[in-house]
Order: structure tokens, then sequence, then C-alpha cells
């Protein structure tokens, strides 16, 4: 096999990589939200469950979950999940969400009193005033952790492999059993290229929302 | 008001993840598939060049499937996981050169307490994979003591290659028997322990042209398929497997891979 072969053969697999990491975005960007509502909400049983779970989410090693969403429902509940990919997203997603919601958590409680009070002397309805004043600041404030968060996600989707859903470095390994092995360190290549458009397209949002300094 | 708001959207994504997931779970292993459980293992379950499953152990699940009337998939796994994929359900038979007379290396049990085995359908032998240049190091079965080997995890190559190098030498775990091969041109092991029907068609061929089988032998063992304990499967397949033995089409199918002279059927239980 050639370089150009190769080359195909794992941006066929990068399809893989890449779906994972958009759909764990596409799903834990809202779902995280929603999860930080509940880890601040005045409700103290529900405040202290979403802690729970987020305390459990993040003390276990995300492998060990991919292994818990796809094994355990055929072990306990005798319904073997069909689709690897789909217990990867769900995984992933659940995952992400609460490293998400702790850093949305961050963002919206550092925006100060007054910006509240403001809305409300302008006589906005509390969901008015979260969409519409605090939501922009905080996506401001957030976006450098986010997007830490989100680079060491497109990392996270060689995990997806322990299950063998085929992506980008499972490729490369199938590729090494046919005796080449030069291209399970080309993969790299592709990381560092997709992280790199990441990083740019940070840093174009961040500017893009630097007009606060002004 | 915010508390009932926020408790309706605590709920509504509970409920949309159990959503989730038994809609990924709706094929809850119904009785006419057959999830066989592979690794990529030429020449018994590999891909061909459009990228479909081919190989003995694969065609001849395909035949067994026709008999008895089941849809017949391939699904790759991690070999290290095999028990753990057949008792959740994700895959419905081990069939894959699976060594029936061994220890498995992963739950340090013959591997006939885990699983229920078929006839045992072919004859296959573990052989040391070594670097050509160090053949005259390697001669008989002692030189291998002390030495530091790769195996596949779970693989009859391991419990193999442990005793082969005794107490004082070291293992080293490789995710898949072609793994190894990559280990031993590394020169980060001295030697591999593998299936001869792989290691025939793997050395000297590629990247892997520097190395040899080295001239040791080891036991004779049998491949059979390996099915959850007490699944009714069993009996079916064996069955099916009798039949096509007998009017010669597991034979012809043998010749297609070259591997007539390991074919033998032996209905006797493995253990």
């Amino acid at each position: 096999m050639g370089f150009w072969d190769v080359t195909l053969k794992l941006l066929e697999g990068f399809q893989t990589t890449f779906l994972i990491f958009a759909l764990t975005l596409l799903f834990a960007l809202p779902l995280g939200l929603i999860i930080s509502f509940g880890s601040m909400s005045k409700f103290t049983p529900l405040r202290y469950l979403v802690k729970t779970v987020v305390w459990i989410v993040r003390g276990i090693p995300l492998m060990l979950q991919v292994f818990i969403i796809f094994y355990v429902p055929g072990f306990v509940f005798g319904a073997p999940v069909a689709s690897r990919f789909n217990a990867v997203i769900v995984a992933f997603t659940i995952n992400y969400a609460c490293y998400f919601s702790e850093i949305y958590r961050g963002g919206i409680e550092s925006i100060s009193r007054s910006q509240y009070e403001a809305g409300q002397v302008l006589g906005m309805t509390k969901p008015q005033v979260f969409f519409r004043v605090i939501l922009l600041q905080v996506i401001k404030r957030i976006t450098a952790p986010m997007s830490n968060e989100i680079i060491t996600l497109v990392k996270d989707t060689a995990l997806a492999r322990v299950i063998i859903v085929v992506e980008i470095l499972k490729v490369a390994e199938d590729i090494a059993t046919t005796g080449l092995i030069w291209p399970l360190f080309y993969t790299g290549a592709f990381y560092l290229l997709f992280v790199g458009i990441l990083t740019l397209l940070f840093g174009y949002i961040e500017k893009r929302l630097s007009y606060f300094k002004a | 008001m915010r508390k009932v708001a926020y408790l309706t959207l605590v709920c509504a994504l509970l409920v949309s993840m159990v959503f989730a997931f038994t809609s990924c779970s709706n094929a809850t292993s119904k009785a006419e598939k057959l999830i066989c459980g592979v690794t990529k293992y030429d020449p018994m379950n590999y891909l061909d060049e459009n990228g479909d499953w081919t190989g003995f152990d694969t065609e001849f699940a395909r035949l067994v499937g026709e008999k008895l009337d089941m849809e017949v998939s391939f699904q790759e796994i991690d070999w290290n996981k095999k028990f753990i994929e057949l008792e959740a359900g994700t895959i419905t038979c081990i069939w894959n050169g699976f060594t029936a007379n061994a220890v498995d290396s992963v739950t340090n049990r013959p591997r006939h307490e885990d699983v229920d085995f078929s006839y045992s359908y072919m004859l296959n032998q573990q052989c040391v994979v070594i670097k050509a240049d160090r053949a005259d190091e390697f001669k008989s079965a002692e030189d291998l003591l002390g030495k530091t080997a790769a195996a596949e995890k779970g693989s009859a190559g391991e419990s193999f290659a442990k005793e082969a190098v005794g107490d004082d030498g070291k293992m080293i775990d490789s995710t898949s028997q072609i793994n190894t091969f990559v280990e031993v041109k590394s020169g980060s092991v001295d030697l591999a322990v593998v299936d001869i029907l792989l290691a025939q068609r793997m050395a000297a061929s590629g990247d892997y042209t520097d190395l040899i089988i080295a001239d040791i032998t080891l036991d004779h063992e049998v491949y059979a398929i390996g099915f959850k304990k007490g699944s009714e499967l069993t009996k079916k397949v064996n069955e099916a497997m009798m039949e096509l033995y007998n009017d010669g089409t597991l034979e012809t199918l043998a010749k297609k891979y070259g591997l007539e002279n390991s074919l033998k059927l032996d209905t006797a239980p493995v253990n």
C-alpha cells in the first residue's frame, strides 16, 4: 500500500473519529447546561443528586464508562446493546456533559449580581435575563476552558476502539497487521491538523467576542 | 416555578436517555441471529479487498447459518474480552480459530469451564516466531527459558509462552496475535508464540521478511466453536457441522485455504 492508499484508508477511519467528536459535542453541549442548572438548583435533593452523578461520572475512567454502557445492559437486563457506535456516543456524551456542566457553572456564577438586577430593572423575565444578558457573557468567559475540553475530546475518541469501533487509530492498527507499521504514527498528523483547525477556530471566536473590552 | 422547570428538564433528560438506550438495544439477540465474535486472523477470518469478511471460519459459519436458517454476522472483538462479550450477549459465539484444549490466560481456567464447545474441527499448533538472524540461538525448547516473549493476551499462545520461558522469563502482552510480530521485529522481545497457521502466512511477508518460525515443536491443539454455557445452539451447530463434514463440503472449503491437512472433525468432548 502506497502513501496515498494509506491516507485514503485513514481518512475513512477519521470519518468515524469526526462523527464521534461532532455527535458528542452536539449532545453534550446542551446536556451540560441542563446539568449545570441542576447543580445550581435551590431545590436541595436535586442539587445533591446531580452533584453525585457528576462526581461518579468524573470519578470513573471514561474507558470504564464505555465498557459499562456497552456491556451492562446485556449482563443485567439480558438486552445486549446492538450498536457499538451508539454506546460510545452515549458514554462520551454523559462524560463530557458532566465536565462541561462544571465549566458552565463556573462561568454562570462568575457573572456579577448587578447584571441580573439591571435586567430586572428593565422589566425582563428571568429566562430573558439569562438568555439575553447573562449567556453571552458566560460564553465569552468559558471559551478558553471549553476549548481545552473540546481538544481533549478529539483525542479521547481514540478510546472508542476498546469496544472495536473502527476509528482512525484502529484502522492504523489494522494496517499494521498487514505488515505496514508507519501509518500508526502517521495518524498523529490527522489529530494535529484537526486540533490545529480547532485552535484557530477558538482563537477567532475569542477575538469576535472581545468587543466587550472596547 | 423555577424548581418545577428544572425538575421537568431533568426528567425529560432522563427519559430521553432511557429512550436512547432502548433504541440502541432494540435487536435483543433474536434466536435467528448468529453473531460470531472474531479477530482478524488469516486464514480463518480476515477482510478481502472489498472490506468483506472472508476466510475458512467465515465461510464455514455462513454454511452453518444457511443450514440452520440463521442470519450470520461477524463482529470484531477484543480477544481479551471474548467471554465478557459472550456473557453480555453482544456476540453469540466465538468462532475464530478458537483453541479448545487450552487454559485461558485471562481466567487461568481450562476454557471448557467458561464456554460450551462444539465438536472440534481442526488441528493447530503453536509456534515460536523469532528474528531470522537469531536463528542459531533458538534450537530447542530449553533455549526459550529466561527469554522475553510476546503473545496475544488471552490466547492459547500466551499459556504456551508462559510455560516456555519459565519463571525467569518475561511476558509482554499484545492486543492481537499480529501485534506480536511488531514486538519481535522492533526487538522489544526475543520471541513471540502464535498459531502456526497464522505464522506461516505472516512471517517472511510484507514488513516481516526478517522473521522466521523457529524449529521448536510445541504441543498440538484443536479448534472448536465456543458458545455460552447451556446454549441450545451447540447441539444444532454440531449437527450442521457433521452434515457439512460428511458430504465433503468442509473438505472442499479447507482445500480452498490450504488447510486440508489440518481438517479433522472430532466428536469427543474437549477437555
